[in-house]
């Protein structure tokens, strides 16, 4: 059997459907789409065939829900989902646990770096990690969500602002891709009367699926699902699970919680306790979700998703000790999540052992994993693990496979690496080059003025101090450099502000508060 | 203070051998930066997104080359 | 007296404080708690232990609202019943006592009070003692709690030709001789006579029409200097006994940086002495019997600490670096507290002792002394991040530390005999809550010895090691592929060396080469990197932010900053939009003022999406290009080509419109 070809009319030695059905089953959803259009074209109330499109149109587009965390900038500013205006420590994602640096939950913020949020930079993104920064950090929303935006090159350039906006995107998207595939129509969905499809589940779910995985479009599938689930006499958790998921796109969170529980009490399944855990996420109730999974936990013991995403929410309230405990039991079950993995590599890799995460990052790559970002990190690992002779050629491979964005972060880490050598050419070069790619990048702009600071140009390392704690006020060693420069200068309120400056983004830093302790000999000394 | 001779026990205190001294202030690098790892979904709405755009991109092209008398673009 | 152990009958039942100190004794004396060292308590606590070091928590009220400062408060056995108040009075004016854990009695004040103190004005029996509130420059005498009478402090001389400049003042109608009344008074200012505060006051005056406002106010009203006490002390007559008939001692500020002590009778009706010293005083503290001999420590508000014994005003004094906030006297000792948190300690006598050095800046300092103990000076400080604590042994050992809950500070601190209690320690805090602590019975003002009851957890710090000392270091585990690795590096070191040297060559080779591209790009359109720009002459930077959430409108805020050191004229910021027609730029070009070296000036830009041609569908985010050019100056010859500096600007998709 031609596996690409498309099917010649004249080919009838299968049943069409049963062709189309293994296509479907062998996910050449493609071929499968094009038999379908051509079996409905002959009988356009095929009712199989209708069945088999919408459930091959959802395959081809669907994205896994429980990652996509849609949330925007404008949602989380405009967010009155929220309880607690003044939650207490580790109640709420906006106010962890800890600071970044109580000792014995993991690296102080002076080995870690710190990403625009108040968190520790973390191993693995998924679309939309929270943009929710910490409260600590007393920055508004605004300037850091922009900041996080605003990086050109990055997916987040194009990224809408609100999560209405972004499955109307998605939604967009995927109508276009279907259109120049010409793999056939979309189904008109406007015309549909959903009363009549709820008496057929069959239909009804595959319908259903199609409007919210590819239309993006949760409320006409609330509809049907309701509709649907009249009919099922409330009895039947599949309904009341898209219910929810449709009241959650919707931003009804209340009602989808309702939904979920309902779900659960009929048949619980472990998606319906993940995304319940999902709705209090939304709600900023860390500790209820945490319940929701310890429950699925005791109810499906040992299951993966489940503890990932209990790790996950560790992580976000900077309880790093419990999260990479559980991502270590995760990597122990199911040795090739990449998730799991690359937290555990960076973990490792800031904890001072960068060869235990030069060995998950090369696990990774035995998976299949090959982006810039990898190749980057497995060239960080050796570098400082030693290996000297293939640091080198990662950090190269990591270049060639870099688009644009990330190419200045790889270039940074070449910089990186040639101060770790000794060469400040090299380094100073490499910085040049990052900050030409992308003019934003703080902590290139910070170790650009240091090098300049070691040339002896001293105006314009603190043109490029002041630049890069503009960029990124997360960050307390432009601040703390420039505050130094400025003492050394004589300038003593200006190195007292900027000192004070770098404290608040890091409080533990014991460099800031031995200056400002100088500083306090020298203003009373007037 | 013997000249010469046998070496005297040496006698090692038990406390005090830990000195914190602070040394002058010096200027700090930014650490090395891990790149956190996409996950398999967020590469596909990346690619998505990619797509929609290299689509719409053609779309206006075609548009344009259609419409001689468009406002001037070049 | 209360008899320890559960089951304590007493004929009355006893009052709510000390019911909680004798529920505090029942769990002391339980064997759990013996040894000492922060017995942890069961049941609900709203606060730390119970029992932390040698402090029983007694009460607590967190809503008493009275905010009162360590010379607000004093404890005196006003009604002779053995059974000690405690006496509050705050800036707003009210005076409280309280009883036990409730208030037995509260008014109002006639004036905002500076100081309270209760003392015995003679033998009678039983003792019954009076209470003085001073405020202003009166005192207010009560007894029995019934206000008796008032005693003001007598107005200060004012010298003759400043009541002549006065005098003339007042027959004079409104806005005339005002100026040569202000020459005269600046002229005996400069002869340096003490002037009258209201003399003061018009020599503040720079306008001329509101110096004629403010002397015709003082019209009509007669000269008169009156101190204004800043604090009160009692010292003992001539028996140094609790029930002692004890005098007045009144610290005043008479003109401005000039003190003057007054000490009055028992009865408060005469001076019996006047001390005249330079300095406002602040504190005072009083040491001896009045009629034997005594000291009084005086620290001032701008750091000198004087002494005054008998009477006379000692020569020497001691002079500090920072404004004195705390003054205590124990035995030979003087402690004063600073407000660099440092914690100066002299002798009587004026010899420096020793510092203490504390993390941050103190609120109060008081003494403690309990004649029972065989110890029984100690020092109590209270710091501005809600820590309090007990230094021992003159100050060179610390005891005892506990924190306050709720980021609370103390303002007023005071360690006497409440209720039946000897040892009993109020704390008033900045949230207005009221805090008592006991010391208790089997504590003594020692340093932690192994067993001891005070120590709770607490290492006497001092000596030679750092703290650090005990602290391990944070060396990550030698891993097996730790050791692997090592052995791979043995075995191939040369390997790896000649690998590791040819990389870097290339990667060298590498960078230079893009690094020379990306100049030679930077000469065509110099993009924005701070340091340098390709132009040469003109030093500037351009940095773009974007604001605006969903758009269709965004602004673009340009910052130029002129990293050189001339100023930069005739520029001007040209902007295009990429893909072209994709956003209305307002204004397209504009002038920019005179750049000044070492200045960033901002400049904003607004950008509008336009719906595409057509009306398909928004086609996404492009960006915006913003060059700053040199303008053409009229006959100077040809514009440059080249654009000073460039940025590109990435727009945000704009989901409105």
């Amino acid at each position: 059997m031609r596996a690409r070809a498309p099917l010649q009319p004249q080919d009838k030695k299968i049943n069409p459907f049963f062709h189309a059905l293994s296509k479907y089953r062998r996910h050449q959803y493609d071929d499968c789409l094009a038999l379908c259009g051509s079996l409905l074209r002959q009988n356009s109330r095929d009712q199989a065939a209708f069945v088999l499109k919408c459930r091959a149109i959802t395959a081809k587009h669907w994205l896994d829900d429980l990652e996509v965390e849609v949330e925007g900038l404008a949602d989380a500013l405009m967010e009155d989902n929220v309880a607690a205006t003044a939650p207490r420590p580790g109640t709420s994602l906006q106010r962890p646990l800890s600071s970044a640096q109580q000792a014995g939950t993991g690296p102080s913020q002076a080995v870690r770096p710190v990403s625009a949020t108040g968190r520790p930079v973390t191993g693995f993104t998924r679309p939309a990690t929270s943009a929710r920064p910490t409260s600590s950090q007393q920055r508004d929303l605004i300037t850091t969500a922009m900041a996080m935006s605003a990086r050109p090159g990055t997916a987040a350039s194009g990224r809408p602002v609100t999560s209405a906006g972004r499955l109307v995107r998605l939604g967009t998207a995927s109508m276009a891709s279907l259109g120049t595939d010409g793999g056939g129509e979309t189904i008109q969905v406007d015309g549909i009367d959903f009363h009549k499809y709820a008496k057929r589940p069959e239909i009804a779910k595959a319908l259903c699926d199609y409007l919210i995985y590819f239309l993006r479009q949760p409320r006409k599938a609330l509809d049907l699902a309701a509709e649907a689930t009249r009919e099922a006499s409330f009895a039947d958790w599949w309904w009341k699970e898209r219910l929810g998921k449709c009241y959650f796109q919707l931003g009804l969170l209340r009602e989808a919680e309702k939904q979920f529980r309902s779900s659960i009490g009929n048949d619980s399944r472990v998606v319906t306790n993940l995304e319940l855990a999902r709705v209090y996420l939304k709600l900023d109730q860390p500790n209820a979700a945490l319940e929701v999974y310890q429950k699925a936990s005791e109810k499906f013991p040992g299951d993966i998703s489940v503890t990932v995403s209990m790790a996950r929410l560790y992580e976000d309230l900077n309880d790093s000790q419990k999260s990479i405990g559980l991502y270590k039991r995760v990597v122990a079950r199911d040795p090739v999540n990449a998730e799991a993995l690359a937290c555990l590599a960076a973990h490792h890799f800031y904890s001072d052992q960068p060869e235990v995460a030069l060995r998950f990052c090369r696990r990774l790559l035995l998976m299949g994993v090959s982006s810039t970002e990898l190749w980057n990190n497995l060239g960080l690992a050796c570098f400082y693990a030693a290996q000297y002779d293939l640091a080198i050629t990662c950090l190269d491979r990591a270049l060639m496979l870099a688009d644009d964005g990330v190419s200045a972060e790889v270039w940074y880490n070449i910089g990186q690496v040639g101060i770790g050598v000794g060469d400040l050419g090299l380094s100073y070069q490499s910085f040049k080059l990052a900050l030409s790619i992308d003019p934003n990048h703080a902590e290139s702009h910070t170790n650009l003025g240091v090098l300049e600071l070691r040339k002896g140009n001293i105006e314009q390392a603190q043109l490029a101090f002041s630049h890069a704690s503009r960029l990124a006020p997360h960050l307390y060693e432009p601040a703390y450099n420039s505050a130094l420069v400025a003492f050394k200068l004589g300038d003593f309120q200006d190195a007292f502000n900027k000192a004070n400056m770098a404290l608040q983004a890091y409080p533990g830093h014991h460099e800031s508060k031995e200056l400002l302790k100088q500083l306090k000999l020298q203003f009373m000394a007037f | 203070m013997a000249s010469g001779g046998k070496m005297p026990d040496v006698i090692l205190p038990k406390e005090g051998l830990l000195y914190s001294e602070k040394s002058s202030l010096s200027e700090v690098l930014c650490k090395p930066k891990w790149l956190p790892i996409k996950s398999v979904t967020l590469a596909k709405i990346e690619l998505m997104e990619k797509q929609l755009a290299a689509t719409m991109q053609q779309h206006q092209q075609a548009e344009q080359a259609s419409t001689h008398g468009g406002n001037g673009h070049r | 007296m209360i008899s320890v152990g559960s089951g304590a009958t007493a004929p009355d039942p006893l009052p709510p404080l000390e019911e909680a100190i004798a529920k505090e004794r029942d769990d002391a004396a339980s064997p759990a708690a013996a040894g000492g060292g922060g017995g942890e308590r069961s049941g609900t606590q709203d606060y730390q232990q119970r029992k932390s070091g040698p402090w029983l928590h007694a009460w607590h009220d967190p809503v008493a609202g009275m905010v009162c400062f360590s010379q607000h408060m004093c404890v005196a056995d006003l009604h002779g019943d053995g059974d000690h108040r405690l006496v509050l009075v705050d800036r707003k004016k009210r005076i409280r006592i309280y009883r036990g854990t409730s208030i037995q009695w509260e008014q109002r004040l006639l004036e905002p009070p500076v100081a309270v103190q209760c003392f015995y004005h003679d033998t009678a029996t039983p003792p019954i003692p009076t209470l003085v509130v001073a405020a202003g420059h009166q005192l207010f005498i009560y007894r029995h709690l019934q206000p008796y009478m008032k005693f003001a402090l007598p107005p200060l001389p004012i010298d003759e030709r400043e009541k002549d400049t006065w005098n003339r003042l007042e027959g004079l109608p409104e806005g005339e001789g005002v100026e040569e009344a202000f020459n005269q008074l600046m002229k005996l200012r400069e002869a340096g006579v003490q002037l009258s505060r209201r003399s003061m006051d018009l020599l503040a005056v720079d306008d001329v029409a509101q110096r004629a406002k403010t002397a015709e106010e003082h019209k009509g009203v007669p000269l008169v200097q009156l101190p204004a006490i800043s604090c009160m002390e009692t010292l003992r007559q001539n028996i140094d006994q609790p029930t002692g008939v004890s005098v007045v001692v009144v610290a005043a500020e008479a003109f401005s940086h000039k003190g003057i002590i007054f000490i009055l009778n028992p009865h408060v009706d005469k001076i019996l002495r006047k001390v005249e010293l330079d300095g406002t005083p602040a504190f005072v503290h009083c040491l001896g019997l009045y009629d034997v001999e005594y000291r009084l420590t005086v620290a001032t508000r701008d750091g000198t600490v004087h002494t005054i014994k008998n009477g006379a005003l000692l020569g020497s004094a001691v002079e500090l670096e920072t404004p004195c906030c705390g003054l205590v006297r124990l035995d030979k000792f003087i402690f004063v507290g600073c407000m660099d948190s440092v914690i100066h300690v002299y002798h009587f006598k004026g010899k420096k002792s020793h510092s203490i050095h504390l993390p941050c800046p103190l609120t109060t300092l008081t003494g403690l002394s309990l004649p029972r103990l065989r110890v029984q000076r100690a020092l109590l400080v209270t710091l501005n991040d809600g820590q309090v604590r007990l230094y021992g042994n003159n100050g060179k050992d610390l005891l005892h530390s506990f924190s306050l809950l709720n980021d609370d500070i103390v303002t007023g601190a005071l360690f006497g005999q409440y209720g039946r209690e000897e040892g009993a320690l109020v704390l008033s805090c900045k949230s207005g809550a009221i805090l008592v602590k006991i010391l208790s019975r089997t504590s003594t003002l020692e340093p932690a010895r192994s067993g001891s009851s005070l120590s709770d957890g607490e290492e006497a710090t001092g000596g030679p090691v750092p703290a650090e000392q005990d602290v391990p270091l944070n060396i990550p585990k030698k891993t097996r592929l730790y050791v692997e690795q090592m052995d791979r590096e043995r075995q191939s070191a040369v390997h790896m060396h000649r690998t590791f040297q040819r990389d870097l060559c290339r990667l060298r080779l590498k960078t230079a080469r893009a690094y020379v591209s990306n100049l030679v790009d930077m000469g065509q359109s110099p993009t924005s990197v701070p340091s340098t720009s390709g132009a040469g002459e003109a030093h500037l930077s351009l940095t773009a932010d974007v604001i605006g959430l969903t758009g269709p409108h965004f602004d673009v805020q340009l910052r130029i900053h002129n990293a050189g050191s001339h100023a930069l004229s005739n520029v001007c910021v040209m902007c295009v939009s990429s893909p072209p027609g994709l956003y209305a730029l307002t204004p397209a070009m504009a002038p920019l003022p005179l750049l000044l070296p070492q200045h960033t000036s901002v400049h904003t830009i607004r950008a509008q999406e336009q719906p595409p041609e057509g009306g398909g569908a928004p086609t996404g985010a492009g960006q915006v290009r913003c060059f700053v050019v040199r303008m053409a100056v009229e006959g100077r010859g040809h514009q440059a080509a080249r654009p000073l500096t460039t940025v590109y600007v990435q727009m945000p998709i704009s989901e409105g419109g």
